[in-house]
């Protein structure tokens, strides 16, 4: 349990000091030094462009685990907020709201933001909208699931009947309740954003040259699997061991809530 | 390691799995980039006309052998009885798929539908091209074409796939021609299908049946083609070519016409001014993109439009002066500030869109980019679709545009030209005007006299350069590989041939 924690402060201290960390400048090309394998000079090899792979990997890390952190948390604050205005707004404020939610549930997620990422253009930003357009739902529906279920405790009755406004009981009797179960959504959310950013930008949508993010890396690779194969594992290891550090960690996340709960 | 390795190969063969499986004994199956636009595509429409001529189910009046020169297909010979008036005396014998014959009347039939708003085959840029002012049938086997002005390419326009001489469609043959092919299906942006015309003049075709499918990625193609899925590559990525070739692939290489250059936003933006131009042209080095993206096999450096050894070639020498481009930039009025290009007080910042069909496109931006960041102009990449670059360099929003074109599609140097930079160009995005540059292409259409159309188009080549209207970067040279087996085959310079009735594939 501890060592998921542990490389997962390490994936966290490679996002924020990883740049301080990198051996060569990313976007830094090379000719004479394409494709060179890896070895003392540079430790992972460099692309087709001479650049140093490592150098990459670690400037990527911020732009891959450091979108997915901005994505997942809008994500939570808005699907919070929206499933909170449907546990709080009475029943045709809550029906609306649930259909509009259960209809952005009825596409799958990814193919959605292609297809709003492809309407809008490659780039970093659309690639933040698309990614969070279609990532507020699952924390709507827990927080509005957890908001109803609160509703007849003795609590919050008296609350109401004391005059408090919605925002204040949301605030003081709601929020208190929902974070714990909302931050193991939010780990399984923000894996699920590492994918998206990779995805897309391994479909050309995402984050434009020369910044190096891990999807771009393998989409830039791609062209030498057979030839150089190890220029598309470096990246596509970085994906894979975050995803799996993320969801391990949201699983201990999630029993410690559980224990919590019925020890409550 | 070895698992890993499987596991991802295994990911990306299924992103393939969508291709057809490879063809039985005779016939081929061939990956390309770009598909069918539509179900029954129309070779006079569009640009349908390479697919129906690359895989020889149509031909035209003339044709492009693979020296460049003009020669007579459907005609047996062209002659020009006044300025404006061509005489083509139609080869016997020619019978369509359907089995009727090749008459005056048909080829009027056909042409005619290029300019009939009404018909799916009509075709403003072919018929910009043609400037027809009428024609006519003079019995069975002769056609008098009238131009609306003389025009010195007129003979070589007849070579333009999308002028395909085609007979009255009917359900068995929807694209009615004369090739060795005969056309069985389209499906669009994915396959392209054509069977054996047993009837063909010149003899029975090698090949029973051709599959052309669509895969618009170049490495999902170079995997293909691993897999065993296709036969054939046009187009293989240019840096696994060697590789490729030691698996036992036959490869197949040789220049072409076409030029990735810098479409460029002369209307608005750093890149309206000559000199800015002109010093991020010097600021490319072409050699080095050679070398990185093309591995060597893939072109060379390009200081004009044509490439080198053909007629048409300017002597212009690729220029790549970084200490030049920064005088320019001075004299500009552009500043230099702690290590940045300003423009007016603004960082000078460049805008550069291109698209990924082409393998070798990105990785090019993206080396300009390092090139113009080396010397203090902040550049940005955008790599998105043909169509959406093409929009972006239109409405401004682009500063240059990185695609590739072949500069002689019909042999003749002025249909691109005009195209690209003319002020009323078809297809001149970047809204480029040169009224000097506008009557040097108007007197090479008009000039017959081959040394002095040659000196015209010298002088052109000579004002792009100058000017920076466009910027090449190299010349391609096509890179296409295939299983053991193929023979027949060749590229074509102009790369709109490639299946002729003598092309076999024994596996």
């Amino acid at each position: 349990m501890r060592s998921v924690f542990v490389i997962a402060g390490i994936l966290f201290l490679l996002a924020v000091f990883g740049p301080f960390l990198a051996p060569h400048d990313p976007t830094a090309i090379n000719i004479p030094n394409r494709l060179s394998p890896p070895g003392s000079a540079y430790l992972l090899g460099t692309d087709m462009l001479g650049r140093d792979i490592l150098s990459r990997l670690l400037y990527g890390a911020r732009w891959s685990l450091g979108l997915a952190f901005l994505i997942s948390l809008i994500g939570l604050v808005v699907g919070t907020l929206i499933g909170l205005l449907a546990a709080l707004g009475g029943k045709l404020t809550d029906w609306t709201v649930m259909r509009v939610t259960d209809t952005f549930l009825a596409f799958p997620d990814l193919v959605a933001a292609v297809v709003i990422a492809g309407l809008l253009g490659s780039g970093t930003w659309s690639l933040i909208f698309a990614l969070s357009v279609t990532g507020w739902m699952r924390y709507a529906r827990v927080a509005r699931g957890i908001g109803l279920s609160l509703q007849s405790r003795g609590y919050v009755i008296q609350a109401k009947l004391a005059g408090l406004n919605n925002r204040s009981i949301a605030r003081w009797h709601y929020l208190p309740w929902l974070l714990p179960t909302l931050t193991v959504v939010w780990t399984s959310m923000f894996a699920r954003a590492i994918l998206g950013i990779s995805a897309l930008g391994f479909l050309g949508f995402g984050v434009q040259p020369p910044m190096p993010e891990w999807g771009t890396m393998l989409l830039d690779a791609r062209i030498h699997l057979r030839s150089t194969p190890l220029q598309m594992i470096w990246p596509g290891l970085a994906v894979v061991i975050s995803v799996i550090v993320i969801n391990l960690a949201g699983d201990i996340l999630r029993d410690a809530v559980a224990t919590e709960r019925d020890q409550a | 390691m070895k698992q890993f390795l499987s596991c991802t190969f295994a990911v990306l063969l299924a992103c393939v799995s969508c291709l057809p499986l490879s063809a039985q004994e005779g016939s081929l199956t061939i990956s390309v980039a770009f598909g069918p636009i539509a179900e029954v595509p129309d070779p006079r429409a569009g640009y349908n006309g390479w697919m129906s001529n690359q895989t020889g189910v149509t031909e035209t009046l003339m044709g492009i052998d693979y020296d460049m020169n003009l020669y007579s297909r459907l005609a047996s010979g062209i002659e020009q009885s006044s300025p404006t008036t061509w005489r083509v005396k139609l080869r016997d014998g020619v019978r369509f798929h359907d089995g009727t014959s090749l008459t005056a009347d048909a080829v009027v039939k056909a042409i005619s539908a290029i300019s009939d708003e009404t018909h799916p085959g009509y075709n403003t840029r072919v018929m910009k091209l043609l400037d027809l002012a009428g024609m006519n049938s003079e019995g069975e086997s002769v056609v008098i074409f009238e131009t609306n002005s003389p025009n010195a390419a007129f003979p070589w326009t007849l070579s333009e796939p999308a002028v395909a001489i085609l007979g009255e469609p009917s359900d068995a043959f929807p694209i009615n021609a004369t090739g060795p092919f005969i056309f069985k299906e389209a499906i669009p942006e994915q396959l392209y299908r054509v069977n054996a015309n047993p009837n063909y003049r010149l003899g029975s075709p090698g090949l029973e049946e051709i599959r052309v499918v669509v895969a618009s990625d170049p490495a999902t193609a170079a995997l293909a083609f691993e897999a065993g899925e296709v036969d054939m590559v046009i187009n293989y990525p240019e840096t696994d070519f060697e590789r490729i070739l030691s698996t036992g692939a036959l490869g197949f290489v040789a220049p072409t016409a076409r030029l990735y250059f810098y479409t460029i936003n002369a209307d608005s933006g750093p890149m309206a001014n000559p000199l800015i131009r002109r010093a991020v042209s010097m600021t490319i080095d072409r050699q080095g993109i050679v070398d990185a993206v093309l591995s060597g096999v893939g072109g060379v450096p390009a200081g004009t439009v044509y490439p080198d050894g053909k007629v048409w070639a300017a002597d212009i020498p690729v220029n790549h002066d970084p200490a030049k481009a920064e005088e320019l930039l001075a004299s500009s009025g552009a500043v230099k500030e702690g290590g940045l290009w300003k423009l007016d007080g603004e960082p000078l910042e460049i805008d550069i869109v291109t698209y990924s069909s082409r393998a070798a496109l990105p990785p090019t931006a993206e080396l300009t980019q390092a090139f113009l960041s080396a010397i203090g102009i902040t550049a940005n990449v955008k790599v998105g679709e043909w169509g959406a670059s093409n929009d972006a360099i239109a409405a401004g929003e682009a500063d240059m545009f990185l695609q590739a074109w072949v500069t002689t599609p019909q042999g003749d140097p002025g249909a691109v030209l005009e195209a690209l930079l003319k002020s009323d160009g078809g297809s001149n995005s970047g809204k480029y005007m040169n009224p000097d540059l506008d009557r040097l292409l108007d007197d090479g259409r008009l000039t017959f006299v081959q040394e002095k159309r040659e000196e015209i188009y010298d002088e052109i080549q000579q004002i792009i350069a100058a000017d920076a209207a466009m910027i090449p970067v190299f010349h391609v040279s096509q890179v296409n590989v295939a299983k053991p087996g193929l023979t027949g085959y060749a590229v074509h310079p102009t790369e709109t041939y490639w299946i002729t009735h003598e092309t076999r594939f024994t596996e």
